[in-house]
């Protein structure tokens, strides 16, 4: 036993212990502790990672020793590393580059509460990505949202608190749902360890018994998680909660906490139900219409919006999309598609994000486009990443976006029949769609305002004319996150390697 | 292709390779030689520019471009370059800063990525119905895989090559030239007109012949409905422009009509046809260049964009005018002048095709073209040199030296090719033949 | 050798050589006179090298052994003739030069269109391989497209109705010398082509040469016509022209009818070419000189001013005397061939029991038309040459001999063609061409002419209103079909544009102020209820964002989970 396999198990115990202490320690103190906790942890995830890399095959951690079924269990393997060392980076890089913001919004006094969530948050992320216990992820995913909405409410305005209480009432039905399908699955199969429930689910459906509940607890999953990670039409709390909130919070919202939901619906598919039984599941059927009425729907509301982090918002939902089709297609081809827009979503939304929140601060401290009109010239930093993101999304070659739309239709030809000629044609129309808005807020932020006319008001044009401060942080920030997002686009072939390896070991 | 190089290998089946065969030469060729002349013509139309640097940064990216584009081994290479080459002529466009120019360059780029888009999804039919991912003559198309799939196969043949055809002007993706061509400054129109669109016809020549093949498209709806659009594109083009009197516009209308007489070429999928549009292409390049350089030049030294403003210019700028003469003859189709001969290749090999109705009505159109680019091109040249008594007569003076330079030179071309087409010709008939 | 792409052919056997030798005489004798016609007179530069250019293209087309060839300096010559004709300058010129034009470029790209279809049709475009070549398809469609095609543009190069427009036109502006060769060889490059056309790749078809013979005969009588009723010394000349082309048309149609068996027909053809290529030099040179000195064309205005100058005088007489088919010209000799052609066809068709009425009806137009012609040709030649004018003063001028009307060498250069024709009559002075028969219609035609002269004697005939050019054909093009075709390109091109625009809405607003804020729906409802639309708008837009739509939207998508999978 390696010392690195510990790192799952106590990377999540130092987060929660460093959460605790961030309650007592003061301002600055916390902030300290809270990067340089997300740091080690993000720096033992790489280890853990470099470890599979050489070779290593997934293992079981038991925790504390107590054999199965009454005891707690992590799983890790090459795909649960690299998911968890890109979580804990992109959170850290967000925080980072959201700082400037954490102070104007929250306020000095609530800052280590920000840090508590946060922190927490991380926690409950890798806790989801390691977890092999359905009952453990049922806790994690009550942190989980509790978190996220503290996060997202700690910015006390009262657009936000609104917005986030419908988070939480939707949030909360869905880890209903979730809480409803495991008790099913429990009083049918009597375990909680997902290895164990696999083999009960697998000999129930071999005995043809105890169909319906089995199809209803797995509707009520499905259903529950897709909630949680904004499925169409599950999503419209989205919009309001991402773009009210300060911008590091958007970042990780949009960036990791929906996938963190995703991520645990496929190891149950993969680790609950079983790949034989899912192959041929229906419930891929309705994830891949709704995953494709996703992306041209989110794609439509961005084309509408005027305001850049409603649009993100928006454009959120229709990656999402993207995964719930390459998921829905039912091949692991199409499993990986959807786990390579994971990460590269992660990546550029949390960047864009962060960007958007620079380009608000050049702009007096609004978001809507008449606004923000020439930002990217005020605040450079900021238009560059838009740049970087928007050829990230548009899906030019070089850049993340293209493996993921790549890989995503080469997995629908090999599938044939409709599902393949309903989500080519749904890629490229919501591929077309997002290079027009996308392009559009490029041009809008773009515009050299002596030659144009402008809507904005004359106070704001005063306040463009105020020097933009920008924080040495924040640029450190974005260009780590240029660098990131440029590297898994150049290493993508690396990025689908890993990917399909880990898948391999891990069901 | 033989020899392909492999710069980059994204992934299993997916990589960058680069070869050269002979119809990417003569592209490359063409490239270059046009670079050059529009180089020495821009080295002093700058001044009238006003952001020369961001220019030729730009011009020389495009040239880059281009070259890798000539020299794309398989089709992901070929879309790659296609897409950064929209992306860096853009700037070209909206040099000038204006709001016209902007919304140009904005048009031009929505078109053209949205082409390109429609452009890949052959890409992802290629690669899993084909055999390899280097182009070969005669299509790479898998027999046995294929087989029962034709309808899908020619859909998507089809939208790629109208894909495609944005960049070329071919109906109905055609409006962004005669936005963008005109407010470009004089030696990016010529170079936008005269060899951007010629890599949209090389990335459909592509297509056509070395991935799908023509044996596979000749002969169904698909080459009916892309010989139309390009026999409406041809007469559109010269229709429009016959009734315009801005002088850069009416030269972008008609280089949407000419490019589609190249384009009604490669659809017949014949080999005298073909060997007409690859002729085409290349005295097209010439005598576009040359005519967006007389008009660039009338516009630099005396500041007049307007058709009906020029009355009389001929006399006062003889040696612009002149060669815009000689090259506006070689665009209608008047022998000894280059272009006659393309012109009677496309003909004779659209009826020697036999296909119905649009054997004879090809050539019927392309010469009620002919005859409507007579007459939005000689006007010029007559009221130039022969204002009439008593009419009044426009103010001006010669362009400089090396503006004349380059115009000519290409009107040199435009006599010597037409005259002494034999060993051009030779070489376009093999390079065409290779394509079958 | 092999230029411009494919390999031209050049041959110098019969007809080729005959109108190349005769191409050099008409250059050097225009030429020559052009010393002293253009020494006054501007762009003297621009107007001999366009003089040469053309006589090298003329050449390139009459020596030409293949069809690709003879395209390509036929179109070179048009262009090259173009510039000859807007000489001037002036706006008659000018609108002169785009009727040639016009017809010059769009007879042009038919006839190309009609080279594309003969090629396709039998692989070959050599000359002398077209009669074999054509014999199979006798009859067919496709050659019949082929030929009228080709036939419009040599046509109308040649001027024969109805694309004899520009040639009433553009002669007259020309100066002297040019239209002495617009005139007289350069109309023969396209009778050349139908020569072609009839003689070889048609020869022996009735229907064609029917329709050939039609056109002749209209061409004939309208020129003639329109001659007679001409106020200018130039466009009589020119109308004069159209006349003498439809008569060469009418043998050519004659020579195709019969399959060029009909010796007669063939003869008189090619001499009835060489003559009037020798008259109008003439002519036109004398018409030159009188241009040359009082700057004026109109009848009345240079009536009597040949009064004392005999030598001019007898230049003109003996080109008018050889126009009309006067016995003992060899005009006569080359009318009366084509005379007697016709009567030969005639009393053959009537051997053969065929219906002559028609062929009856041509020869008589043939002889009205010869009747015409002497009628305007001693019309002009009382009225430079015997008449006073009618202003005494003008009339004292022009008899005032100060100084000389033409140099040495102009008159003598004017006196070669005299001389040549002279020459062909004497050389023709042969028993069997002044038969009786053969004598009666020529003097069947004078005897009309004359009695026309009569009924016309003094009278001063006003120009005829209707112009075919100006009424028919440019309403139609410029004003019909051009502005129809102009519609249906713009609607063509919108189509991307303006469903783009469709379908962005007003997406684009904000960024391109300049354009018009079109919004259909607000169009369509009238701007009473766009408020309400948009506050309709607002309202769903609002419910949108709400709790209780999420909520709706998530159960919804909850029961078709249930639904979809407990069914399955």
């Amino acid at each position: 036993m390696s010392p690195v396999q510990n790192v799952p198990a106590f990377s999540i115990l130092i987060l929660m212990l460093c959460g605790i202490l961030c309650l007592v320690l003061p301002r600055t103190a916390s902030r300290r502790l809270a990067d340089c906790a997300i740091a080690l942890v993000a720096a033992g995830n790489i280890a853990l990672l470099l470890y599979f890399l050489r070779g290593a095959d997934a293992y079981i951690y038991s925790m504390g020793e107590i054999g199965a079924p009454f005891g707690n269990e992590l799983r890790a393997g090459m795909l649960e590393a690299a998911v968890a060392s890109l979580f804990s980076i992109i959170t850290l890089l967000s925080l980072m580059g959201g700082r400037a913001h954490l102070r104007s919004d929250i306020g000095r006094q609530k800052v280590n509460l920000y840090y508590i969530s946060t922190l927490f948050l991380l926690c409950s992320m890798l806790a989801l990505v390691y977890t092999n216990d359905l009952f453990t992820a049922y806790v994690f995913v009550e942190i989980n949202t509790i978190t996220a909405c503290g996060i997202v409410m700690s910015k006390e305005d009262g657009y936000t608190l609104a917005a986030s209480m419908r988070y939480f009432i939707m949030s909360l039905v869905g880890s209903g749902l979730f809480l409803i399908s495991i008790c099913i699955l429990y009083a049918v199969t009597g375990h909680l360890l997902m290895s164990n429930i696999q083999e009960g689910v697998a000999q129930l459906y071999a005995q043809g018994q105890y169909r319906a509940p089995l199809q209803v607890a797995i509707a009520l999953m499905g259903v529950g998680l897709s909630l949680k990670s904004a499925l169409w039409p599950f999503s419209s709390w989205l919009p309001d909660a991402h773009s009210s909130a300060s911008a590091s919070s958007s970042a990780m919202l949009s960036g990791l906490v929906l996938k963190s939901f995703i991520f645990l619906m496929v190891k149950i598919f993969y680790r609950v139900i079983g790949v034989g039984i899912m192959r041929s599941h229906a419930v891929l059927d309705l994830l891949l219409v709704f995953g494709i009425l996703g992306m041209v729907m989110g794609s439509v509301n961005a084309l509408f919006e005027r305001d850049i982090k409603r649009l993100l918002a928006y454009s959120s939902i229709g990656q999402i999309g993207y995964i719930f089709c390459g998921i829905g297609l039912g091949t692991s081809a199409g499993v990986a598609a959807a786990m390579v827009q994971v990460a590269v979503h992660a990546c550029t939304k949390a960047m864009l994000f962060c960007a958007a929140g620079g380009l608000m601060d050049a702009s007096g401290g609004s978001k809507k486009f008449r606004d923000i009109e020439g930002a990217g010239r005020r605040d450079p930093y900021a238009g560059v990443a838009f740049i970087v993101g928007t050829l990230s999304m548009v899906g030019i070659p070089f850049f993340g976006g293209f493996i993921t739309k790549l890989s995503l239709v080469q997995a629908a030809v090999t599938v044939g029949g409709w599902r393949n000629l309903l989500s080519i044609l749904a890629i490229i129309t919501s591929t077309i769609l997002t290079a027009i808005y996308y392009i559009n807020v490029l041009a809008i932020v773009f515009r050299a305002p002596e030659t144009a006319p402008t809507k904005a008001s004359e106070k704001l044009r005063e306040e463009w004319k105020k020097q933009v401060r920008l924080d040495t942080e924040y640029e450190f920030a974005i260009i780590l996150f240029i660098i990131l997002n440029l590297t898994i686009g150049l290493q993508s072939d690396r990025l689908m390697q890993i990917i399909t390896t880990g898948l391999s070991m891990f069901g | 292709m033989t020899n392909a190089v492999t710069l980059l290998t994204i992934s299993d089946g997916l990589s960058i390779q680069f070869a050269s065969d002979g119809l990417g030469r003569i592209f490359l060729c063409l490239d270059t030689v046009m670079w050059i002349l529009a180089a020495i013509y821009a080295s002093k139309y700058k001044e009238h520019m006003k952001k020369p640097k961001q220019f030729f940064v730009f011009f020389g990216l495009t040239y880059l471009m281009l070259a890798a584009l000539s020299m794309a081994a398989n089709y992901l290479t070929m879309y790659l370059c296609f897409e950064f080459m929209t992306l860096l002529s853009m700037p070209m466009v909206l040099n000038d800063g204006t709001m016209e120019s902007i919304a140009a360059a904005r048009k031009y780029l929505m078109y053209s990525i949205f082409g390109a888009t429609l452009g890949l999804l052959g890409f992802f039919f290629s690669a899993y119905y084909g055999t390899s991912a280097v182009f070969v003559s005669g299509g790479v198309l898998d027999a046995a895989k294929t087989a029962g799939k034709e309808g899908t196969l020619l859909v998507t043949a089809f939208i790629s090559i109208v894909g495609f055809g944005a960049k070329a002007g071919l109906f109905p993706l055609h409006a962004w030239l005669p936005t963008a061509h005109p407010v470009a400054p004089a030696p990016a129109s010529a170079v936008l007109s005269g060899v951007i669109t010629k890599a949209g016809v090389l990335c459909i020549l592509r297509i056509v012949y070395q991935v799908y093949g023509a044996a596979f498209l000749s002969g169904t709806w698909v080459q009916t409905a892309l010989i139309v659009l390009a026999l409406i594109t041809v007469f559109m083009g010269s229709m429009m422009a016959y009734g315009e009197d801005l002088l850069k516009k009416r030269l972008a209308y008609s280089t949407v009509s000419q490019v589609s007489y190249v384009l009604f070429g490669v659809f017949t999928m014949n080999p005298a046809a073909v060997l007409g549009a690859l002729l085409h292409v290349v005295y097209h390049s010439i005598i576009k260049d040359c005519l967006f350089f007389g008009a660039g030049a009338v516009i630099f030294t005396n500041h007049k964009e307007y058709v009906s403003q020029l009355r009389g210019m001929g006399k006062k700028m003889p040696v612009t005018y002149g060669c815009f003469t000689i090259c506006s003859l070689g665009l209608i189709g008047i022998p000894p002048f280059a272009g006659f001969l393309s012109k009677w290749y496309l003909a004779t090999g659209s009826l020697s095709e036999g296909l119905p109705v649009l054997s004879w009505l090809g050539p019927a159109v392309l010469l009620l073209s002919a005859l409507l680019t007579a007459g939005y091109l000689l006007p010029i040249s007559i009221q130039g040199f022969f204002p009439g008594e008593g009419e009044k007569e426009a103010e001006g003076k010669e362009a400089p030296g090396r503006m004349l330079f380059s115009m000519l030179v290409l009107a040199a071309a435009t006599v010597l090719l037409g005259i002494f087409a034999q060993p051009l010709s030779d070489v376009m008939q093999q390079i065409a033949g290779g394509l079958f | 050798m092999d230029l411009c792409g494919f390999t031209m052919s050049f041959t110098t056997a019969g007809i080729h050589g005959l109108y190349a030798v005769m191409a050099c005489f008409m250059w050097f004798v225009s030429l020559a006179f052009s010393l002293e016609y253009m020494h006054h007179y501007k762009h003297k530069a621009q107007y001999y090298a366009f003089m040469l250019a053309t006589f090298g293209a003329t050449a390139g087309v009459f020596l030409s052994a293949d069809l690709l060839t003879t395209f390509v300096f036929f179109e070179i010559m048009s262009f090259t003739s173009y510039v000859l004709v807007i000489h001037d300058e002036s706006k008659g010129a000018m609108r002169a030069g785009e009727t040639y034009l016009a017809v010059a470029v769009i007879g042009g790209m038919v006839m190309l269109m009609g080279l594309f279809l003969l090629y396709d049709l039998t692989g070959t475009l050599k000359i002398a391989e077209l009669a074999d070549a054509c014999a199979p398809y006798a009859g067919s469609g496709r050659l019949y497209a082929a030929a009228v095609c080709m036939l419009v543009g040599f046509g109308a190069k040649a001027g024969m109705f109805p694309l004899h427009i520009w040639l009433p036109k553009a002669h007259p502006v020309a100066p002297a010398p040019a239209s002495a060769l617009l005139s007289g060889i350069l109309t023969k490059a396209g009778i050349y082509g139908a020569l072609i056309i009839c003689c070889r790749m048609l020869a022996g078809d009735e229907h064609w040469a029917a329709a050939i013979l039609a056109i002749g005969a209209v061409t004939m009588f309208l020129g003639a016509f329109l001659a007679v009723f001409s106020s200018n010394l130039k466009k009589t000349l020119a109308c004069s022209s159209v006349s003498q082309i439809g008569f060469i048309t009418v043998g050519i149609g004659i020579a195709c009818l019969t399959n060029n068996l009909s010796e007669m027909a063939s003869k008189g053809t090619v001499l009835h070419m060489v003559n009037h290529s020798l008259i109008k030099l003439l002519l036109f040179s004398c018409a030159g000189v009188v241009y040359m000195n009082l700057h004026k064309l109109a009848l009345s205005d240079v009536r009597g001013w040949g009064r004392n100058k005999p030598l001019l005088g007898l230049y003109f007489a003996i080109g008018a005397l050889t126009i009309s088919g006067v016995p003992g010209t060899s005009g006569y000799i080359s009318k009366t061939l084509l005379h007697e052609s016709i009567v030969e066809v005639i009393e053959e068709m009537e051997h053969a029991g065929e219906a002559v009425w028609m062929l009856k009806g041509l020869e008589w137009i043939f002889l009205i038309s010869g009747g015409l012609t002497f009628a305007y040709m001693s019309r002009l030649f009382f009225c430079l040459f015997i008449r006073k004018n009618r202003a005494e003063e003008v009339q004292k001028g022009y008899n005032n001999k100060m100084h000389p009307y033409m140099n040495v060498l102009s008159a003598s250069v004017i006196a070669l063609p005299a001389a040549a024709m002279l020459c062909i009559g004497a050389v023709y002075w042969q028993h069997h061409y002044y038969t009786w028969t053969n004598l009666k219609g020529s003097l069947t035609s004078l005897a009309i002419g004359g009695l026309l002269c009569l009924l016309l004697k003094g009278k001063d005939l006003k120009e005829l209103k209707f112009d075919l050019e100006d009424q028919v054909y440019r309403p139609v093009l410029l004003k019909g079909l051009v502005p129809l075709l102009a519609g249906i390109a713009s609607i063509l091109t919108g189509l991307g544009d303006n469903f783009v625009r469709m379908l962005q809405g007003g997406l684009l607003r904000q960024i391109q102020p300049h354009e018009e804020r079109f919004s259909p729906m607000d169009w369509l409802r009238g701007r009473r209820f766009a408020q309400r639309w948009q506050e309709i708008r607002m309202d769903v837009l609002d419910s949108a964002n709400s709790l209780s739509f999420g909520l709706l939207m998530a159960v919804l998508g909850l029961c078709v989970f249930l639904i979809y999978l407990v069914r399955n």
